[in-house]
């Protein structure tokens, strides 16, 4: 039978409203499912005040009182996302014990919309990592295979909305890490334009090319709690100055016309059953009356050391503040020595992939060799932008794979740094970019999900959604 | 493109960081940076002119907003210090 859990959001809302059921007994569902499923390790922590904020919102819809557009939605919280009086760890032994004394702006903002928090989610330690095998906290397992990772590092997100222990989620995403799991764990995720969603409480990682981004079980949800986050905050100087957001299917959206895939996305490296899923999907969108074209983008050899060298450049600044003294862990002995204080405290509370990255960092914008690396990436990065701003002229999207595979086997990538980094060749060009980035679920190899990704110009969003809505009701047919 | 090597001092680097590492992961470490960084290396086969030298993700213009102070709750803020006596921050001896 049917649980509510396995409910999309869109659905519960009617039957919310429809004073059918309410908020309490869904949640007190969800908390048991949520137990039940423990050894997948998709949570930190479960927000303890719950039920009694689903109670206020039950009362607010029995008085006929006007409710937000997300009321009784209980959203997984991505454990780097600041939310005032519950524990934010970023999985982290540093932040083990980290209680935010602020909320950050998408988490106000859909406490606007009635939205209950339901919990934090696993992750790989500040978001370093494609896996969510890297948390202090222990891995999170895919729901579809425990044998199998999550993906990462929103891997706690990605397999709380897979696994039906929340309806929705936010996810943060640097090189990949909202698609990445969005893609292991067979749902939708979405890297929004960067400056559309406001980073202000995101602890920073890296913040030239991180945004916040929705996961969810279908598109209509995806596109609802996107429209909630969206907009101009002036606590995040870099947010757009856009306002009102409204992601809606209500009226049929335009689809995109021309699309490019782009031939070092698509050759080398692809596993055989998503490479046969992926042109699957192209035959889909021809279907729907899609001009394919296939282009060549050499720059994007380049796109991988690209990324990881302004990502660790970045994390060696924005991880510098954790010094042991204003938050985060504490050691009994060392008091007679700032420096030496200091270097034990991070020593103690990063695990190896932060350190490593850090060191890297640091190694970067040292003198002698920032030119050589930094100043070279930044121009790299400029020609990639250019280069996509320019396919753009022509075509409405670029298509790829998200994933050059499935959900790898736990342990099979994160014991090599290098390898695992490779995997994000799909994904990082959009956060170089700054565009626009979204998985769907495409079909199955081994039983394992594989997702989509249509990336399109800065702000085309709608364009995005509009284009996966159609795709999926046209497969829907097809598997009818 | 000529590999990076031997210039590779981690107990500088490390010092730089402010991050302590002990001598048991130290050769570790070295090892995974070095192969890291020739990886890296591969972008200086490219030959790129001056103009491409500077990257905002953002357009650049002045942002203002208004100079309202926000007030966190003292007490919240306080109760995250590690080590403190009374309303005072401890640090570790400095100098």
């Amino acid at each position: 039978m049917k649980k509510l859990y396995h409910l999309p959001y869109h659905e519960l809302r009617r039957k919310i409203f429809d004073k059918e059921i309410k908020v309490k007994d869904y949640a007190q569902e969800i908390l048991e499912r949520i137990k039940e499923r423990k050894d997948i390790n998709a949570f930190i922590t479960i927000n303890e005040g719950i039920l009694e904020e689903a109670n206020l919102i039950d009362n607010k819809i029995k008085e006929g009182e006007k409710v937000g557009r997300l009321a009784g939605a209980l959203i997984a919280i991505k454990d780097n996302i600041c939310t005032k009086g519950i524990r934010t760890t970023c999985a982290s032994k540093m932040l083990s014990n980290y209680i935010p004394p602020y909320d950050a702006t998408v988490i106000e903002r859909i406490k606007i919309e009635d939205a209950l928090i339901l919990g934090k989610t696993n992750m790989d330690e500040f978001a370093m990592g494609s896996t969510t095998e890297l948390s202090y906290f222990g891995p999170t397992k895919n729901p579809l295979d425990k044998e199998r990772v999550a993906g990462g590092s929103s891997g706690g997100s990605g397999a709380a909305v897979a696994d039906h222990q929340a309806p929705l989620a936010l996810g943060a995403d640097t090189g990949g890490s909202v698609r990445c799991p969005a893609s292991f764990c067979g749902i939708f995720g979405l890297k929004p334009t960067y400056g559309l969603v406001s980073r202000y409480g995101l602890i920073s990682y890296a913040n030239s090319l991180e945004q916040i981004g929705p996961m969810a079980k279908s598109l209509k949800d995806l596109s609802l709690l996107l429209s909630c986050i969206s907009g101009k905050d002036e606590r995040d100087s870099t947010t757009l100055p856009l306002k009102d957001f409204n992601f809606s299917f209500e009226k049929k959206g335009k689809i995109a016309k021309r699309v490019a895939i782009i031939k070092e996305l698509v050759e080398e490296g692809l596993q055989r059953g998503v490479r046969e899923r992926f042109y699957s999907a192209l035959e889909i969108l021809k279907d729907m009356g899609i001009k394919i074209s296939e282009l060549s983008l050499k720059i994007l050899e380049y796109a991988i050391p690209c990324y990881y060298i302004i990502a660790m450049a970045e994390a060696s600044s924005n991880l510098a503040r954790y010094d042991g003294l204003r938050y985060g862990l504490k050691l009994k002995e060392g008091m007679e020595n700032f420096s030496l204080y200091i270097s034990k405290i991070r020593g103690e509370g990063f695990g190896d992939e932060v350190k490593r990255r850090i060191i890297l960092g640091t190694f970067i914008l040292s003198a002698g060799y920032y030119e050589q690396f930094y100043i070279k990436a930044q121009a790299i990065r400029k020609i990639i932008r250019k280069e996509f701003d320019r396919i753009f002229k022509e075509y409405d999207l670029i298509i790829s794979p998200t994933m050059p595979s499935i959900a790898y086997k736990l342990g099979e990538k994160s014991k090599d740094p290098l390898e695992m980094y490779l995997g994000d060749i799909e994904t990082v060009s959009a956060n170089l970019a700054g565009i626009p980035a979204l998985s769907l679920p495409c079909g199955y190899s081994s039983n394992m999900p594989v997702g989509l990704q249509l990336m399109g110009k800065p702000l085309s969003e709608g364009l995005l959604l509009s284009t996966a809505q159609e795709f999926e009701r046209i497969r829907g047919e097809n598997f009818e | 493109m000529k590999r990076i090597d031997k210039e590779i001092d981690l107990e500088k680097l490390a010092r730089l960081a402010r991050i302590q590492i002990s001598k048991k992961d130290k050769k570790r470490i070295t090892k995974d940076i070095l192969e890291i960084i020739n990886y890296f290396n591969k972008i200086n086969e490219l030959k790129i002119g001056l103009s491409y030298k500077f990257f905002h993700q953002s357009a650049l213009e002045n942002v203002w907003r208004e100079d309202i102070p926000k007030n966190f709750e003292a007490n919240a803020i306080l109760d995250q210090v590690p080590n403190k006596k009374g309303r005072y921050l401890r640090s570790p001896k400095i100098g």
